[in-house]
């Protein structure tokens, strides 16, 4: 073959992740292309629920299927990016008692392992939930982070020969007698455009999925459905807690690493870059959160954020939470008469790997490739540091290493211990250390800046390394630094009272007045 | 002889505790805790110049000033008058020389000091150990750092500084001491080291060879803590060029280096400065507050006094709580707020914006007695002061007012 690759996937989430990864397994040539980083989109802006099924058992059966299936595959193939939690469905004065039955049935019906508990046992083990919960279900939820396992398919991908090409955004797509063969893309840095050849072109851009399609003329309707998240400064719980009702909003609680967080709400948005955060939203989620644990409206919250559902249903009107969780895999050749481009849809994080499988059986059919799929059995590669492993969900872990290290002057962000050598390691790693959002970038595999003081001290910090790394020169150094607090600033923004607004007001008089940071971006 | 209590520990309070006894009354001052000494960078700014669209950038500080006072007839500066800044500067000046620590400049002109990250900050009123980094002289400078300390970064803040036109280098030395186990790694810990000759000695002998023309090295805040005239002036012979400090990342050795001369004065001169206690609400009777209410294990206890002075902090400090719901509460008296609209208007979307945020101007509204005063402008407790940063109608930060808005409220509230 001449072409530069055999497939081009578009979007650096899980689906598109997914999808290069089957590929390549498959024997194929692929590039993966994000506009961002890799989870920039959906995926690494969701709550970090592998569904158990449970939520969808009732409205949504063929999803909850989908989901209980492919829990059980990720749990075999991404150990690393997963926190085996369990979660809990309660009943609790707020619900509809006799909801309990109609889902458990549900669940059994869609082969989801859920048991009834005492509620004593129930509060035993999550002793803040609300004592006046009625009743009480084990569900097998965990707890994922996308982040890693982004990073694992990114690896596995190059791995296995593909590229990964973050920060390219797609700008137009190469069509040849209504034939899809290319796509070229911009460099979101340095401005160059390039010209990717690829025999095929998968649409995995999700809630962008429409736009991506509608440069090859295509129609994809997808209904962006905004949902955002608290991130609170606690783990109140180490189970998943689901309220047992129909789906609604700020219904769930995850914990992830040292924080919970609760979600969602579900608002559709004509424009998917709409992560805008509105005031009702965050008060939503703090009362929901009071019903499940209370006190939870007093406690800190730390970060909001909103990820943008791509929901789709063909040829349906459904929307927000009306709408299914399903996903479709389009070949547009069928539906709009032009070749070479599939788009893949819908679904979520959870099925992630099912749809790419779907979309690269397309994929494969057209090209000739039978090869199987193979991600069923093939486990991602342990992405994190060495310091985090065994999977630190509480901070001992990683206290116990960095106390081990001897050198107190190492750590560089002392909320979510972080020290010097993890982040040279993580700096020198990335593809494009000179990018004004390197900082962000080395957030996601570091979580660098996302504790208590939200890049208060480590942004200083973060910056003055990656200079004396000697790579970035002061004005680069000093523009990172800009753009990493700026975008921290971002998701502190909606969540200002009490000691948050106190931390803020401590951020904001380093970066102003003791560092001046605002007089350098002049 | 009149009982005042003043509320805070912070920079203001201190200060007014310490005029309030000078003034012949019995003082005490209680507080949660250490207040924004430990944060504050060292230096005292009164006003930016040029900073915020006033004409004449290089107008002599004190008739630009004047013209802004003239213009802002709400702000502290303007209800406390000129005159209490200027008295205030002149307490602070005593309660520092008594510890050894010397303030230089006035109301002429403003100092140009860089920055940790290299920029350039205006300062009116500085420490002595900052004095060499004035960038108004054009002395090429060595900014030197220990080497692998997580809170000073010497290359960037050079770098910074030579691309906006500054002469500088940098340099690191090594300080053994910070990579062994169990080290007090913050500025503090640094600061302690520095304290001692043979420290100095050795980090002397390390820079002056890389010296290279600088006539000046520039350190991070961390000259000596207990002895930081000393160090300041051993390390400059040493060099044989002048040092100066950079102010970094909290806790601020220079603010330290100020709490505790406060401490000093306040306990040389009778005032108990009672920590650990929080004062949960103020006791009123007939338009006038009584005491404060402070809870015990055993009982709730009364703090009696004449006149109260609170100096505590505003959102920032704990004086003024706030919620999820938007509710801005003051902490004590629950006294009338200035708030500057719904919550959603509080904080601009960019972090760092030239015109600041709203909430900043958010506090209690008094009269020129710093009496605080409702809507209308009519006195809601006579015998109650405020001071410092929960006064309302001011941007500290933007403004670059931090220090001469405690210094003149203070001294304000203080003169009973």
């Amino acid at each position: 073959m001449t072409d530069d690759f055999d497939v081009l996937i578009i979007g650096g989430g899980a689906t598109g992740g997914g999808t290069a990864l089957d590929l390549a397994l498959r024997g194929l040539r692929v590039a993966l292309i994000d506009r961002a980083d890799l989870t920039d989109g959906t995926s690494g802006r969701y709550h970090g629920l592998l569904h158990s099924g449970g939520r969808y058992a009732v409205r949504d059966p063929e999803s909850a299927r989908e989901c209980i299936a492919e829990n059980r595959v990720l749990r075999k193939i991404a150990p690393s990016a997963i926190e085996d939690t369990g979660g809990f469905f309660i009943t609790t004065p707020d619900d509809d008692p006799a909801y309990a039955d109609t889902w458990l049935q549900a669940c059994h019906a869609c082969d989801i392992e859920a048991e009834e508990i005492p509620v004593a046992q129930a509060l035993k083990e999550e002793p803040a939930l609300n004592p006046r919960i009625m009743r009480a279900f084990r569900v097998p939820d965990a707890s994922s982070d996308s982040f890693d396992m982004l990073t694992g398919l990114g690896a596995a991908i190059q791995a296995q020969g593909g590229s990964v090409l973050t920060y390219h955004e797609v700008i137009g797509l190469m069509i040849d007698d209504r034939k899809v063969v290319g796509a070229t893309v911009r460099n979101k840095r340095t401005g160059e455009e390039r010209r990717l050849a690829g025999a095929m072109v998968v649409n995995a851009a999700g809630a962008w999925a429409g736009q991506i399609a509608a440069l090859a003329g295509c129609p994809v309707t997808v209904r962006p459905s905004k949902g955002t998240m608290v991130a609170m400064a606690y783990r109140f719980v180490n189970t998943i807690i689901n309220r047992c009702h129909l789906p609604g909003d700020g219904d769930i609680l995850v914990p992830v690493g040292t924080v919970a967080v609760i979600g969602t709400t579900s608002v559709d948005v004509p424009d998917p870059n709409d992560t805008s955060i509105q005031a009702w939203e965050v008060r939503k989620m703090l009362e929901e959160g009071e019903k499940m644990v209370p006190g939870f409206s007093q406690a800190r919250a730390l970060r909001a954020w909103a990820g943008v559902r791509p929901l789709y249903e063909e040829g349906g009107a459904a929307q927000g939470r009306d709408a299914k969780r399903t996903f479709a895999v389009l070949d547009h050749a069928q539906h709009d008469g032009v070749a070479g481009l599939v788009t893949v849809v819908g679904g979520k994080f959870t099925t992630y790997r099912l749809m790419a499988e779907r979309a690269a059986d397309v994929v494969c059919r057209q090209l000739g490739v039978t090869k199987p799929c193979a991600t069923r059995e093939f486990v991602l590669p342990d992405v994190r540091l060495p310091i985090s492993a065994p999977r630190a969900h509480w901070l001992g872990h990683r206290l116990a290493d960095v106390e081990a290290a001897h050198e107190p002057s190492s750590l560089v962000c002392e909320c979510e211990l972080v020290t010097r050598a993890d982040f040279e390691q993580a700096a020198h790693a990335h593809a494009d250390i000179v990018a004004p959002w390197v900082l962000d970038d080395l957030r996601r595999d570091l979580r660098l800046g996302m504790g208590p003081c939200q890049g208060g001290f480590c942004g200083y910090r973060a910056a003055g390394l990656l200079h004396d790394m000697g790579q970035q020169d002061a004005a680069q150094a000093t523009a990172a630094l800009a753009d990493f607090v700026q975008r921290r600033w971002k998701g502190q923004r909606p969540l200002l009272w009490g000691q948050g607004l106190r931390q803020a007001l401590l951020d904001e008089q380093i970066y102003r007045e003791i560092l001046g940071l605002d007089r350098l971006e002049k | 002889m009149s009982e005042v209590l003043v509320i805070g520990a912070g920079p203001a309070g201190l200060l007014a505790a310490w005029v309030a006894r000078r003034r012949g009354a019995q003082v005490k001052v209680m507080a949660t805790g250490i207040g924004t000494t430990h944060v504050s960078p060292g230096w005292v700014r009164v006003l930016g110049i040029g900073d915020w669209g006033l004409p004449g950038l290089e107008r002599p500080l004190q008739e630009t000033l004047g013209a802004f006072v003239a213009a802002h007839s709400d702000h502290p500066y303007a209800l406390a008058g000129l005159d209490a800044l200027r008295g205030g500067l002149a307490e602070l000046r005593n309660v520092g020389e008594r510890a050894g620590l010397s303030y230089w400049g006035g109301f002429d002109a403003n100092y140009r000091l860089p920055t940790a990250l290299g920029a350039v900050i205006q300062a009116a009123v500085v420490p002595e150990s900052f004095v060499a980094g004035d960038l108004r002289s054009p002395g090429p400078m060595l900014i030197a750092g220990p080497a692998g300390w997580r809170d000073f970064y010497p290359q960037l803040c050079a770098d910074n500084l030579a691309r906006q036109g500054f002469p500088a280098q940098a340099a690191a030395f090594d300080l053994p001491e910070l990579h062994t186990s169990k080290f007090d790694a913050t500025p503090v810990g640094i600061a302690r080291l520095f304290d001692r000759a043979d420290v100095r000695e050795r980090v002397a002998a390390q820079i002056k060879p890389r010296l290279d023309g600088a006539t000046r090295v520039g350190f991070p805040a961390v000259l000596g803590l207990e002895r930081s005239a000393e160090a300041w002036r051993d390390l400059s012979d040493c060099l044989g060029v002048p040092a100066f400090e950079i102010p970094t990342l909290p806790p601020s050795v220079p603010g330290i280096r100020l709490y505790n001369a406060f401490k000093t004065a306040l306990a040389q001169a009778g005032v108990p400065l009672l920590l650990d206690m929080t004062a949960a609400r103020g006791v009123v009777k007939n338009d006038r507050a009584i005491g404060i209410v402070v809870p015990d294990v055993v009982r709730d206890r009364t703090y009696r006094a004449d006149t109260i002075i609170l100096a505590t902090g505003g959102l920032y400090g704990g004086g003024i709580t706030s919620d999820h719901t938007g509710a801005l509460r003051e902490a004590i008296f629950g006294l009338p707020l200035q708030i500057p609209g719904a919550m959603e208007e509080w904080f601009n979307v960019r972090f760092l914006p030239p015109q600041g945020h709203p909430i900043h101007s958010a506090g209690v509204r008094v009269n020129q007695e710093m009496q605080p005063v409702d809507d209308f402008g009519r006195v809601v407790l006579e015998n109650v002061r405020v001071a410092g940063r929960l006064l309302a109608g001011y941007d500290l930060l933007v403004e670059g007012s931090t220090e001469g808005v405690w210094l003149a409220t203070a001294l304000r509230a203080a003169s009973l």
